[in-house]
């Protein structure tokens, strides 16, 4: 009863650095199905053919950003792309970009330390009460920033940057996007210090404007006009502090 | 196998407990896909640099004199400053409209203090008036129409 | 083997866990709190929650309203001081994550919108658009970043409770990149871990719900309860089992049978005029006996009916659907706007769990549960739609708060001891990665233990296939036993988490049948064709399951009572 199937090969990387000097790639031939996404290749690899390959995945349905590879040398969410996009042989590898772990599996942990540089959190200066309620935000106000809070971390843009994979210390699209996104929230107050970690080496302006990341966000997320936002935001700051001695203005 | 990256690229400040293969720059780059016409955008600064150049050209002549400035006019007339010319015509018009009619409308903030950005949808045709303007003043003004 | 010290561990990293773990380092400003996660907490799978998370707003509700309502979908099976505190903290704590930064969907005047939902009486679900569960994670997970007293162990994989003279002192985790053991010890554990939908085969869960939790502290000797009821969520896309908000339905779609009626309106199943706003549990049957009647249309995985979105139009779909109208163009190739959307019951969440008190207590000192792995006892026999993200921060804050309370006056354990027993679980996980000897795989076993839970324990049930479920699953315990694994390299091996998740998921499947298949009544999810009434006179109580080696145990345990008496369920 389920849909017609026919055979494809995947070209997979493979790396297990206890064995492995470099990556090195792995053919498998599958039978597979019209209605499947790239991410049901891999999991039937994993399942039927070959249990040693490992890959990160969750939710399926492009929401928990687990499962962003190259497929054919793009960065794409596996479980959103569908396979009768690709031909007979499709070439499957960890995110560009990043150090690869294992196999399809890469390194994280450098991502997670730019996240918390931006200080994703309401900053204020004095915290409001439970009992005083919730802040009012008009839907105009929501809508200034809520398609960069609808990132899911997933790093295809940090594999599409052309200055991530050139210039260690930049913050990369994601990130700024993030900050950005509770810079222009009403109910933040601290965009001044964000806008501090922006104008640092790594920073905003470390952005060539490739637009690369927002190209290739599977969420529609715009972070490379987050980062030309924040140019500008970041720029006004800075002129302020010419003008005026430092903590007066606002 | 693809252009590896920088060796630090996304490595965490301190490295990861097992041993990692380096990162890969993306296979299309630099020259591939979406990426050609980025490292162009980004050629096109070579042209920046030539018209720089031609007006500090054209301020020295004026201070030297007359025939310094005809000099410079002549050479104007030259086949090869023609060609480049044409060249630098079409540039500069490939790069603005990359620039000002696909790029520049989603760098403005929602809001610069009081001010609110206009709908994104009326930046194309508004920095389209404004290249056409601008070109149209320094071509009346270049001709001797005006002033 | 590396020992590592904090005051409270957290096992998890949703809502329940991060919101855990941010009211323990507030409750006391000198603890330490480990946050341990199979997965970065962004992934896990509080992300995929779509429709919004309940609490009374509005001037036309009440926190009375709010609790009947609970008490009523959860077919009196929900304890109801555990319902009145509930509904009482909820909307402080959603006021908390709007000040967290949670980007609510906005009335006109900026105040937070709601929206109708299955089971509730009037507007009081609070949402942003379609994607509420990922929003609150990625809110909690960022406003958790600010304190530094939380150390998160990301890609950890628990797999023992260190237990020491009656007390839980800390946890053994498996550090998937390395692969090596570490014992992290505490004076305290919460289990956040979710749910067990894996478990089946069709389910709206992501690969990483496999039970963890429930395994772990009913290897431990803590008593499952009310496992029997499992959730089954009326539309999920066909083939992937992808959800499809109750949203759509509360922002007014229409279910319809392949004659293009309205069943829920045409047909009697109990909702009344609720029609499509009916609780979960109903709506399910009602689509079952679409089909069972012939009017169930036919497609490649199954029969389906259809969800009606059309007659919304594209702006409200836009505004409000946005998700779904990305789900369904991409995942069954339908553009909501203009065509209905093929839809069918699946798995979705776990009414019962670790069984706790309304602090989060379990009956192992120091040992505390939050979200969907406990049961708390609010859900009853059936969940209402949009009760379970506030759930998870009401009940994380309150175990997180009772936790500190708990680590203060407890000792740290006998060292050597703990490093003792985390040495023997370090050795038993050496012996299985990679294991050669054997003949089944993992695909096969969790195959058929997926196959047996859908024949035995789905909408309708009835003895004979219950019965034959607990047999197959005692079975497929032994064949575990007999595993092959192939992958014997340490790092970030994915083969060796899959086995053990399959353990857990075995544990938690076979007490699922079996809780199910003593009870002999229908009662919210627990429907049996051959006993099709709910029966308060014998029924009315939890069940307790039980770790035996020789099979789950059952027992029963009262349910608490309050002003609601129970009555006929009918909308």
């Amino acid at each position: 009863m389920s849909p017609t199937s026919a055979k494809k090969t995947f070209v997979v990387t493979r790396f297990d650095p206890d064995v492995d000097e470099v990556p090195k790639t792995q053919s498998y031939e599958i039978p597979v199905q019209s209605d499947w996404k790239v991410l049901d290749a891999l999991n039937y690899i994993k399942d039927e053919v070959d249990p040693t390959l490992s890959h990160r995945w969750s939710c399926r349905m492009a929401v928990c950003g687990s499962c962003g590879m190259m497929v054919d040398g793009e960065p794409k969410l596996t479980c959103k792309v569908a396979l009768s996009d690709y031909g007979d042989v499709v070439e499957v590898e960890p995110l560009a970009n990043f150090p690869i772990i294992r196999d399809l599996v890469v390194e994280l942990e450098g991502f997670m330390e730019r996240f918390k540089k931006v200080k994703p959190w309401i900053i204020r200066a004095k915290e409001r009460a439970v009992e005083e309620g919730t802040f009012r935000q008009s839907p105009q106000e929501l809508a200034d920033f809520k398609q960069f809070s609808m990132c899911i971390n997933c790093m295809l843009c940090y594999s599409a940057c052309p200055v991530v994979g050139n210039e260690p210390h930049f913050l990369g699209p994601a990130a700024i996007a993030l900050g950005h996104r509770y810079n222009l929230d009403t109910r933040d107050e601290g965009s001044a210090e964000r806008n501090q970690v922006f104008l640092e080496e790594g920073g905003v302006f470390s952005c060539s404007y490739a637009n690369e990341c927002s190209e290739v966000c599977p969420k529609n997320v715009d972070p490379a006009a987050a980062v030309q936002q924040g140019k500008a935001l970041s720029l006004v700051d800075w002129a302020k502090g010419l003008v005026l001695p430092r903590g007066g203005g606002e | 196998m693809a252009r590896m990256a920088n060796p630090e690229a996304m490595q965490p400040s301190t490295p990861g407990s097992t041993r990692t293969a380096p990162a890969a720059m993306p296979d299309q780059f630099p020259t591939g896909g979406r990426y050609l016409s980025y490292m162009l955008f980004g050629a096109t600064s070579i042209f920046y640099l030539l018209a720089s150049l031609l007006i500090l050209h054209m301020v020295w002549a004026l201070g030297t004199g007359a025939e310094a400035w005809e000099r410079v006019m002549a050479s104007f007339a030259n086949p090869v400053y023609l060609a480049y010319h044409v060249l630098a015509f079409v540039v500069f018009t490939w790069a603005g409209w990359r620039f000002l009619i696909k790029l520049s409308a989603k760098a403005n903030p929602p809001k610069i203090g009081p001010l609110r950005r206009p709908p994104l949808a009326a930046f194309p045709p508004m920095m389209g008036g404004l290249w056409v303007g601008a070109t149209a003043l320094a071509v009346i003004v270049l001709w001797g129409i005006f002033p | 083997m590396e020992v590592i010290e904090h005051d409270v561990i957290v096992v998890g990293g949703g809502a329940a866990g991060i919101r855990a773990a941010i009211a323990a380092v507030e409750a006391d400003p000198t603890i330490s709190v480990a946050m341990v996660s199979k997965v970065y907490p962004m992934r896990s799978h509080t992300v995929s929650a779509e429709g919004g998370a309940a609490a009374v707003a509005r001037e036309d509700d009440s926190l009375e309203m709010h609790g009947y309502d609970t008490v009523k979908g959860s077919d009196f099976l929900g304890d109801q001081h555990v319902i009145e505190y509930f509904v009482e903290e909820a909307p402080k704590e959603l006021t908390l994550l709007e000040h967290w930064g949670c980007p609510w969907s906005r009335n006109e005047d900026g105040t937070v919108a709601t929206r109708a939902f299955g089971g509730m009486t009037t507007k009081r679900t609070w949402f942003a658009a379609d994607k509420v569960g990922f929003h609150m994670l990625h809110s909690l997970f960022q406003h958790s970043m600010r304190f530094e007293r939380i150390v998160r162990y990301d890609e950890q994989f628990v797999t023992k409770l260190l237990v020491d003279d009656g007390v839980v002192r800390g946890v053994v985790a498996l550090d998937i990149r390395e692969g090596s053991v570490r014992a992290i010890l505490g004076r305290a554990v919460i289990l956040a871990t979710g749910g067990a939908g894996k478990c089946f085969p069709f389910t709206t869960n992501g690969n990483i719900k496999t039970g963890d939790g429930m395994s772990l502290a009913y290897r431990a000797g803590v008593p499952l309860k009310d496992q029997e009821f499992v959730q089954y969520h009326p539309t999920g896309l066909p083939g992937t089992g992808i959800l499809i908000t109750e949203a759509t339905r509360g922002e007014g779609g229409h279910l319809k049978n392949s004659e293009g009626e309205r069943f829920l309106v045409d047909y009697d199943y109990g909702v009344g005029t609720k029609a499509e706003l009916g609780p979960r549990d109903m709506i399910s049957r009602a689509i079952i006996q679409e089909f069972r009647a012939g009017r169930g249309i036919k497609g490649p995985y199954g029969e389906f009916v259809h969800l009606d979105l059309t007659h919304l139009g594209e702006a409200k779909l836009k505004e409000r659907l946005p998700f779904v109208l990305e789900l369904a163009r991409t995942y069954v190739g339908v553009d909501p706007v203009t065509q209905p959307i093929p839809i069918r019951p699946v798995v979705h969440y776990m009414m019962g769990g670790v069984d706790t008190d309304i602090d989060g207590a379990t009956v192992l000192p120091g040992l505390y549960a939050a979200g969907e792995v406990a049961c708390v006892s609010m859900n009853g026999a059936n969940r209402l739609g949009s009760n379970s993200l506030t759930e998870c921060l009401v009940f994380g804050a309150r175990s997180g708060r009772c936790a500190v309370t708990f680590a203060r006056g407890s000792s740290a354990g006998n060292e050597a001891r703990m490093r003792q027993l985390a040495e023997e679980e370090a050795a038993r996980l050496d012996t299985l990665r990679g294991k050669s000897k054997g003949g089944e795989t993992i695909s096969q076993v969790r195959r058929e233990m997926q196959d047996a839970m859908e024949d035995g324990c789905g909408v309708y049930r009835e003895q004979t296939s219950m019965d034959t479920a607990c047999r197959n699953l005692a079975q497929l315990k032994g064949r575990f036993a007999d595993l092959v694994l192939k992958d014997s390299s340490k790092v970030f091996n994915t083969e060796l988490i899959a086995a053990l998740e399959l353990g857990n998921m075995l544990d938690v499947a076979e007490s699922v049948a079996v809780s199910a298949a003593q009870r002999k009544e229908s009662r919210g999810a627990h429907t049996r064709s051959d006993a099709t009434t709910r029966d308060d006179q014998n029924w009315l109580h939890h069940t307790l399951c039980t770790f035996d080696p020789a099979g789950p145990r059952i027992e029963k345990k009262e349910v608490t009572l309050g002003h609601w008496e129970p009555e006929e369920r009918k909308y």
